[in-house]
């Protein structure tokens, strides 16, 4: 066969095979289960079970596609139970997704760098970083959505494309957006990449056929909650007088969502950089070095362009002063590998004698997986660490003391443990809904929290109860008394709570 | 509707799909040397406002005077065109072999007209061409040299109408020959593993002709009909397309002319359809791809009714979100084929050389539907007729507009 006859066809199966290492152990134990994971897994539980979007009330918080290709995965998989608790399902998915988009990163540096060098180095990157394994291990729609983002670049990278990449590409693209909004900032660049590096024959056809294809797919999205009479808000002429969550309330409350000043250290980008720093220097002061040196190079280079132009706008998107999530850096790690690779690639480029390059070579990749790996034996804590042992123990034990009337709040990495009928929806809340879902507020708890027996504190719990406005979680919170407690790595403890009735 | 509209999108974008691929359907860039000797049937009818520049332009065609012949077929009862054909004869040289050939007898159709010039035919291909075509010079070097060269059996090469400003219907039925010249007949060749004949500008090696004893004289799509016959006895058909050699022809000037070339090519699909020949083709994937093509005409129909349909349906009936969103795929589809009738429309400018206007442009969205509406109404006509055992050949009316004022266009090509 044709491949075999590559000498290099063995690299990318090296590559996921050690991706699959790196990002695969511990997984299921390190990081500790965030709240959104169990957002999303209890999502994806809900288009499965109950043919909904959410077990509750569905806000247009984001697109749903990234927890219905979790459901998807379920399904295929024999249900969220697969691999333990059920957002070890969803993790194992995002692992599979993540060992692909180290190809998709091999191959899109090796096709920019034309030569293997700028590929393996940026892979390796991808796989050894102790930011990029931590939170490529979480179920966050970032994750999903970079995959599609990558595949969509693959497609149009190279030469001799067909009309039929294109097509593909803008279908990945429209899944990538429809997964996480963020994706559509990139939009531009894709439409200029395919534009001038397509053939001329087909240039028209390919760049607008593009367009127009991810725009329509996009559509799909305003299209779903126009039948749902839920495009407009409510109180508006075309959104009538019956009260209704919207798309457009949900677009206008993301947009708005303020992280701070980011000349004004406590903004959220500001302590999410220092997070980041703190994680990865090395990874992160390289990455960026290498966009710098590779957006000069770029004036003379069209698709180092296109790379950093991404990278560029992902940058002024995290800058901007909107909110900033610390998972948020998954969207530029692979372009910051890329512009590492392609910085490699310069260098190779750049020395005459083939010896010497191949010395380079080797020089290169050996002092990565050399700083990587004495990196790793002096902080081996995403490898030996056992961060959600104990916040299952908590959801078991909760789990003992409800009967089929009781009401309790939880944390939401606790929830699709909690949660198996469209009855249990009625009776095990997520923190957060008890405040700000209409439906929960007066149809289930009637206004009154002590109608709720339990809480399941987690510090996300208790930080969300004291400082944001969330009158009734406040309440059940300082109105309850500790049952059970379970220690927990850096005092990230859980406990259970039962709350006094008056 | 979606594997039709699927289907539609996929043959019309196919030439566009890989440059390479594209390339090697155009034509040769070095011809062979003469080999191959030429008959080029006319038939016709009524002509005698097109068949002088006609005679003039096949003759004139760059090619040995000795290795080509005309023979034009026309009916007793034509004398007015007998008469532009004899003039026309006797300011050419002598050196041009052309042939007047009467017939008075058989059903008056194209078919008979042809079997009728083949019976006279002396030379080894058989071209057929219509009495309004406008052949490039060279169309005989490169059929010649694609003969030797692939060693083929029959050759389709392209045809554009190109009178797209004449009337409001006349843009789409421009771009409906440009996509299915440029685009359709590469599909249905490479994936479908059959060719779909057009009536003109297609080449027949003569002993082939003679071993299917011709033409069947009662069809309506004579082109249609021999195709599939050829296919299905294993004859090897290639095509050969690029804009700069095409064949120039003229969409009809009046709505009831453009329905009564329709209707016939429709009731044709639907005869040969009938008579079930297709069913004689060696692959399944042939089969597939004939039956589509036999059965497309009547796909407008049922599009039509969709639109209509879909909002009745959308203001009346309250359906569960995920079917109701299902529904709207169509539409998209539809979207994406006024998309690439744009996109079309803007390479057709640009290749021919055309100003482009951006008027007629966004122009293309509005007419479509009433375009689909007018061939709705010939394949209902065609069913009708076709019910009613009514195979009378309505002839297209050619009056020289796609010669009149586009010289400069010609010359620039």
């Amino acid at each position: 066969m044709q491949v075999f006859k590559n000498k290099y066809f063995l690299v990318p199966i090296i590559l996921f095979i050690f991706a699959f290492l790196t990002h695969g152990s511990n997984i299921f134990h390190f990081p500790y289960y965030l709240d959104d994971e169990g957002i999303y897994v209890s999502q994806a539980w809900s288009f499965l079970a109950l043919g909904k979007l959410s077990p509750t009330t569905y806000f247009y918080d984001h697109a749903p596609l990234g927890w219905i290709q979790i459901a998807i995965w379920a399904k295929l998989t024999g249900g969220l139970y697969t691999f333990g608790y059920p957002i070890n399902s969803a993790r194992f998915f995002i692992l599979i997704l993540n060992c692909f988009s180290t190809l998709f990163i091999y191959f899109i540096g090796k096709r920019i760098g034309k030569n293997s060098i700028a590929g393996i180095t940026a892979s390796l990157f991808f796989i050894l970083s102790p930011l990029s394994i931590y939170y490529h291990r979480l179920v966050i729609l970032d994750n999903i959505m970079v995959f599609w983002m990558l595949l969509s670049l693959y497609l149009l990278l190279g030469t001799k494309k067909q009309l039929t990449h294109y097509i593909i590409s803008a279908l990945c693209f429209g899944i990538a957006v429809l997964t996480k909004e963020t994706a559509i900032i990139a939009l531009p660049v894709y439409a200029y990449l395919i534009y001038f590096s397509s053939h001329t024959y087909h240039r028209l056809f390919s760049t607008m056929q593009w367009i127009i294809l991810t725009s329509s797919f996009i559509s799909l999205y305003g299209l779903f909650a126009l039948l749902k009479g839920e495009l407009f808000p409510y109180g508006t002429i075309l959104g009538g007088n019956t009260p209704h969550v919207s798309l457009l309330e949900g677009i206008v409350w993301q947009a708005g969502r303020g992280g701070g000043n980011i000349f004004n250290s406590s903004s959220q980008f500001r302590e999410s950089l220092d997070y980041w720093f703190k994680i990865d220097p090395f990874f992160l002061s390289f990455g960026f070095l290498s966009f710098i040196l590779t957006t000069i190079e770029g004036i003379k280079k069209k698709t180092y362009y296109a790379i950093t132009a991404i990278t560029f706008f992902l940058l002024l998107y995290f800058i901007h002063g909107g909110v900033v999530l610390q998972f948020y850096i998954v969207a530029i790690i692979p372009f910051l590998c890329i512009h590492i690779g392609i910085l490699i690639h310069t260098i190779y480029i750049h020395i005459s004698s083939e010896k010497l390059r191949t010395s380079f070579s080797i020089a290169s990749i050996s002092c990565i997986i050399f700083y990587f790996c004495l990196y790793y034996i002096s902080n081996p804590i995403l490898f030996t660490q056992d961060q959600t042992s104990q916040q299952i123990a908590a959801v078991n034990s909760l789990q003992t003391l409800l009967n089929s009337s009781s009401i309790a709040v939880v944390d939401n990495y606790a929830y699709p443990a909690l949660v198996h009928s469209s009855a249990d929806t009625r009776r095990i809340l997520s923190y957060w809904k008890i405040d700000k879902d209409p439906d929960i507020r007066q149809n289930i708890l009637h206004n009154n929290w002590q109608r709720i027996d339990y809480i399941l504190a987690t510090p996300s719990v208790i930080f969300n109860a004291q400082n944001q406005e969330l009158n009734s979680l406040q309440l059940v919170y300082s109105n309850s008394v500790t049952i059970q407690s379970f220690s927990n790595f850096d005092k990230w403890d859980i406990s259970i709570q039962k709350v006094e009735k008056k | 509707m979606i594997t039709q509209a699927i289907i539609t999108l996929t043959w019309m974008l196919y030439a566009w799909n890989n440059p390479e691929q594209a390339a090697s359907f155009s034509s040769p860039k070095k011809y062979r040397l003469p080999y191959f000797s030429f008959t080029a049937l006319i038939p016709v009818r009524f002509e005698h406002e097109v068949i002088q520049d006609t005679i003039t332009a096949i003759a004139e065609l760059n090619y040995p005077p000795e290795l080509k012949e005309i023979i034009l077929i026309c009916r007793d009862d034509d004398s007015r065109t007998q008469e532009v054909i004899k003039k026309t004869l006797q300011s050419l040289p002598t050196s041009h072999t052309i042939h007047l050939e009467i017939i008075s007898d058989g059903p008056i159709n194209k078919p008979y007209s042809l079997n009728a010039g083949l019976k006279k035919a002396k030379n080894n291909i058989i071209a057929v061409f219509d009495a309004e075509d406008q052949p490039h010079k060279d169309i005989y070097n490169i059929i010649n040299t694609l003969f030797i060269e692939k060693q083929t059996d029959v050759i389709q090469s392209g045809i554009q109408l190109i009178n797209y400003k004449s009337r409001w219907f006349s843009l789409l039925n421009v771009l409906e020959y440009f996509f299915w010249f440029k685009s359709g007949l590469q599909f249905f060749n490479k994936i479908g593993g059959i060719t779909p004949l057009g009536g003109n500008t297609v080449f027949f090696k003569r002993e082939l002709l003679d071993q299917l004893n011709g033409w069947k004289t009662h069809h309506l799509t004579e082109d249609a009909e021999i195709g599939i016959r050829l296919a299905s006895h294993g004859a090897k058909c290639s095509i050969v397309y690029d804009e700069q050699h095409v064949t120039f022809e003229e969409s009809p000037l009046t709505i009831n002319s453009f329905i009564k070339q329709r209707t016939r090519w429709d009731q044709g699909f639907l005869q040969v359809f009938w008579e079930g020949e297709w069913k004689n083709l060696p692959t399944l994937k042939q089969r597939f791809f004939v039956l589509y093509i036999l059965l497309s005409p009547l796909i407008p129909i049922i599009f039509l009714l969709y639109i209509p349909l879909s909002i009745i349906l959308l203001l009346t009936v309250k359906l569960p979100v995920s079917i109701a969103l299902f529904s709207f795929i169509p539409l998209y589809l539809y979207g994406f084929q006024m998309i690439t009738y744009i996109l079309g429309f803007w390479e057709f400018t640009k290749v021919y050389k055309f100003r482009r206007n951006i008027l007629l442009l966004l122009k293309i969205p509005f007419i479509y539907y009433l375009y689909q509406l007018l061939l709705a109404i010939a394949a209902l006509r065609a069913i009708w007729r076709q019910y009613k055992n009514n195979s009378k050949w309505e002839k297209t009316k050619h009056t020289n507009i796609h010669r009149k004022g586009l010289e400069l266009n010609y010359a620039s090509i």
